[in-house]
């Protein structure tokens, strides 16, 4: 099972800006299974089968979210996150620059499948060149009749717009992102209203990541059950892995769910680079579980139960020669400057973090700031607005509880 | 439908929050950002326990069944650290603060014991304008605005807590920037310019929006005996200043207190002389009756109105707002008790 | 070429809520950054006020809302880059130019720290007026920035 690829399959060797290569190897015809052969309820029925879950971190499973979406009536919209500014993480910016009218075949499924009116794409605002890759496939595709008014002859309309983001970490937060394109401060809303029930300008919307929809065109095709047997049993499929930081050979690859980090770390990126000796490995961006060498057998999934949340799915390696001063400032820094500013734990905690870090550094660091650390890390688990905050603190934690970092 | 509060049972009605319902059994939670009319949930002071969980109370609806503890030690805890994150992050000028002692801020560090605290202050003493400059530079912007009529803004001492924002019927104040950039203000920090309607002022948790007057003037004209003090009392006044002025002085026959303060005769307007045209006469009609000279009549207007300060009617020397009479009346209990030297 | 103005840019775009983010965009991208007069004249287009705008506006990465110096460096110093050791190429910056990261003292240059880019495999990252640069070593930043003195 080890070399199926579902997202890759096709990677450099077709050119991502022919829609006939892509047809030629297969593609859009998921999409017209789904317009003459199915419906939009039995489609989520195999997407709920396949048990494939969100790839954006949260892990949240993707046939549920359509399938509460799809029971809403009226104007209801889809939204492609690729916002994408999870440190580490270029996943998505690399499934457009290889396939990208796969990405946009899920689109057109997925938003079909709810019944949406229309679909937007919220990109990172920079990848520019992936913007004008979109732009290129989306208006192929509506030559081609896959989407716009009577796709591919039948009763199913789309509209699809790209949304250009800003530069805001937290518009990858779904409610962010909507507050994003409604015009106002990236900042997260209360919850509930969920996002599936009152979402963008008010209507059902589902959000989800682009790497996720571009699983969709080989569920429909193939059939959920099947997809539900690769992997890890609780979050099935294949997961793009970002392996960077001393490894032999850093960079993107696809591995059934369930794999440890080992595994990737040896198998897939070629072990550690020549000269360097591990220390540990960050899991899922900037908000990730530091683990250690003897923690590595731990397997990458999704769940509640998980050995490892594997987040976004990028993994750093950090080899001894790393001065661990820098990369205390490096997390607490993106957060401090990251953070919304709405609520209090993560405005001030992370702020107070970053300057700790700071003295730290300088060995200015004090008994008051050692007790500090242990509030602030406790208030941003247990009280912050957002996910954003409640994790803000993992990799410090991690690094102190771990013994990394002695003070 | 019924819920538990505290092990207790009450009433509650769907779609209400835990705040709203614990308020109406008079059930204390504390906080700093939420109003009756807007929940933020951004202070994260109310938190309160459900099930083990720390769930903001002001916007969490209640749901039947549901089991609500307000006081634990684990409340208590986030409650303590999030207001020391505040409280550091607040100048902490409290001995000469305009709002000492009527501040949500550190009534609730004084409740919560917030003394020795683990951050160093982030907003240091500002002095001259060189100063300010300079720390506008920095990190933690830092705006005092004193150029409109009505409304003194100084962001050193603002939480953040969005109440301005959200009260304004203009719209005039926004969250601005990003993280620990976040400053709450106009755009381009410009001068306010609205109706001065004073919603913001009573809104502001801690003296970041306060009064604009000529405190010390006030207080010499008051405390000067050729000079013949006149308050106005505008209609509904006297319940507000007795709120305003909360624990701070035990006193509560309000003609006693601005006796206390200075004045020499108060005036109540009614419903009958409602008309400001009433106050335009009351310096014709004391001169003409008391023998006493026109410019030596000092009319306060005591009102909530404090748009009233941007006309510059010549005929009312000040307009007190009911926080500013309360301001009067601690600095006068201080003399009394001795606790501070008095004002020059 | 027409002369871009305020005006003619945000006539290209309908008002409506979903505008006002991509309107904004180009003000800053056509002008370097969105001054108070575009803030009143969008406010008035889209119906919002102008507290509004700015929040929004003052909220994002590549919305500026103040003049910018006239070189921009952003380094990346997220965790990838820093163990690609952006951090010396930070400092060789600030003592090469004689600034300090974060600082806007002098007219000429700012250098800013910045988030995740995506391009992790390539580190460390820096940006000098929108234009990206990778990989960037202690001796190749003198390169790039000999460019722009």
């Amino acid at each position: 099972m080890k070399d199926i690829k579902i997202i890759t399959e096709y990677w450099g060797k077709i050119n991502p800006l022919k829609i006939e290569d892509y047809i030629n190897v297969g593609g859009y015809t998921a999409l017209e299974k789904f317009v003459s052969k199915m419906n939009p309820e039995k489609a989520i029925e195999e997407i709920q089968k396949s048990g494939l879950c969100g790839r954006g971190g949260a892990g949240f499973p993707m046939g549920d979210k359509l399938g509460m979406v799809a029971k809403q009536t009226g104007e209801k919209y889809f939204i492609c996150n690729l916002e994408e500014s999870e440190p580490g993480t270029y996943k998505d910016r690399l499934v457009v620059d290889n396939n990208p009218h796969l990405l946009l075949e899920g689109i057109i499924i997925s938003a079909l499948s709810i019944g949406a009116q229309k679909a937007y794409i919220y990109i990172n605002g920079n990848y520019e060149k992936q913007k004008e890759i979109l732009e290129i496939v989306i208006l192929q595709a509506k030559e081609k009749k896959y989407w716009g008014e009577n796709i591919l002859g039948s009763k199913f309309s789309l509209e699809i717009e790209i949304f250009s983001g800003a530069g805001a970490y937290i518009c990858g937060e779904e409610t962010a992102l909507i507050n994003s394109i409604e015009g106002n401060r990236g900042e997260p809303k209360i919850r509930p209203p969920f996002p599936t029930s009152a979402g963008l300008f008010g209507c059902p919307t589902a959000v989800s990541n682009a790497e996720t929809i571009s699983n969709i065109p080989w569920i429909i095709s193939n059939g959920g059950k099947k997809y539900s047997i690769i992997g890890s049993k609780n979050s099935p499929g294949t997961k793009l892995f970002l392996l960077n930081g001393a490894v032999a050979k850093p960079g993107c690859y696809e591995a059934p769910t369930g794999i440890t980090v080992k595994k990737l770390i040896d198998d897939y990126a070629g072990g550690i680079k020549r000269g360097k000796e591990f220390w540990f490995a960050q899991i899922g961006g900037a908000c990730g579980k530091l683990l250690l060498e003897k923690e590595l057998k731990a397997k990458m999934e999704f769940g509640k139960e998980c050995e490892c949340s594997l987040g976004s799915g990028s993994i750093l390696v950090v080899d001894k020669s790393v001065n661990i001063h820098d990369l205390l400032i490096s997390w607490t820094d993106f957060f401090r400057r990251e953070s919304c500013g709405k609520c209090v734990p993560c405005r001030e905690g992370t702020f107070r973090l970053w300057e700790i870090a700071k003295r730290f550094r300088d060995g200015e660091i004090s008994d008051r700031d050692k007790e500090a650390i242990q509030d602030i890390l406790w208030t941003l688990d247990n009280t912050t607005f957002c996910p954003l905050g409640k994790f803000a603190g993992t990799a410090f934690r991690d690094a102190v509880g771990k013994g990394i970092v002695k003070f | 439908m019924n819920i538990k509060i505290n092990g207790k049972i009450y009433e509650a009605k769907a779609g209400e929050a835990i705040f709203a319902v614990c308020k109406k059994n008079g059930i204390k939670v504390p906080t700093l950002c939420s109003t009756k009319k807007f929940q933020e949930g951004v202070c994260r002071i109310c938190v309160v326990e459900i099930g083990g969980r720390l769930v903001t109370s002001c916007n969490t609806k209640v749901c039947e069944g549901m089991e609500i503890v307000t006081e634990s030690e684990k409340i208590e805890k986030a409650r303590r650290i999030n207001l020391e994150l505040l409280w550091a992050d607040h100048a902490g000028k409290c001995a000469t603060c305009k709002k000492n002692q009527m501040c949500e801020l550190q009534n609730l560090a004084l409740e919560y014991k917030i003394e020795n605290f683990h951050f160093i202050p982030r907003k240091g003493e500002i002095t001259g304008a060189e100063e300010l400059d300079l720390i506008k530079d920095n990190w933690s912007r830092v705006v005092v605005e004193n150029e409109n009529p009505c409304i003194s803004r100084n962001s050193e001492l603002c939480i953040e807590c969005r109440r301005c924002i959200n009260i304004c019927p203009e719209k005039k104040f926004g969250f601005n920037y990003r993280g620990n950039s976040v400053v709450v203000g106009t755009p381009y920090e410009k001068v306010l310019d609205c109706s001065f309607c004073g919603k913001c002022v009573e809104a502001c948790p801690t003296g970041a929006l306060t009064d604009q007057n000529n405190y010390l003037k006030i207080v010499e004209d008051l405390d000067n005996l050729e000079k013949f003090s006149v308050a106005v009392l505008d209609l509904g006044i006297e319940e507000k200043i007795l709120k305003a002025m909360g624990k701070i002085s035990p006193e509560k026959d309000l003609n006693k207190l601005l006796i206390n303060l200075g004045f020499e005769k108060i005036v109540k307007l009614g419903k009958e002389n409602l008309k400001i045209e009433f106050v335009k006469n009351i310096k014709d009609e004391y001169s003409r009756t008391k023998k006493i000279n026109q410019q030596d009549i000092v009319v306060f207007f005591i009102s909530s109105r404090i748009y009233e300060k941007a006309k510059r009617d010549k005929n009312l020397d000040y307009i007190l707002s009911e926080r500013e009479v309360a301001r009067l009346v601690r600095d006068k209990e201080k003399i009394k008790i001795g606790k501070i030297h008095p004002i020059k | 070429m027409i002369k871009k103005t305020i005006q003619n840019i945000i006539l290209e775009f309908e008002p409506e809520a979903k505008n006002i983010l991509p309107a904004l965009k180009k003000i800053s991208a056509v002008f370097g950054y969105v001054s108070e007069e575009d803030v009143k004249i969008m406010a008035e287009y889209f119906g919002v006020s102008e507290s509004k705008i700015f929040e929004t506006a003052s909220f994002y990465d590549e919305i500026k809302t103040e003049k910018q110096p006239e070189i921009l460096i952003q380094i990346c110093n997220s965790a990838n880059c820093t163990v690609n050791n952006s951090f010396s190429i930070i400092s060789e910056v600030e003592n090469f130019l004689k600034i300090k990261a974060g600082s806007s003292a002098s007219s000429k240059f700012k250098l800013e720290e910045i988030s995740c880019l995506g391009r992790c495999a390539d580190g460390p990252v820096m940006v000098v007026n929108g234009k990206i640069f990778e990989r960037v070593t202690k001796s190749s930043l003198h390169g790039i920035l000999g460019e722009y003195l």
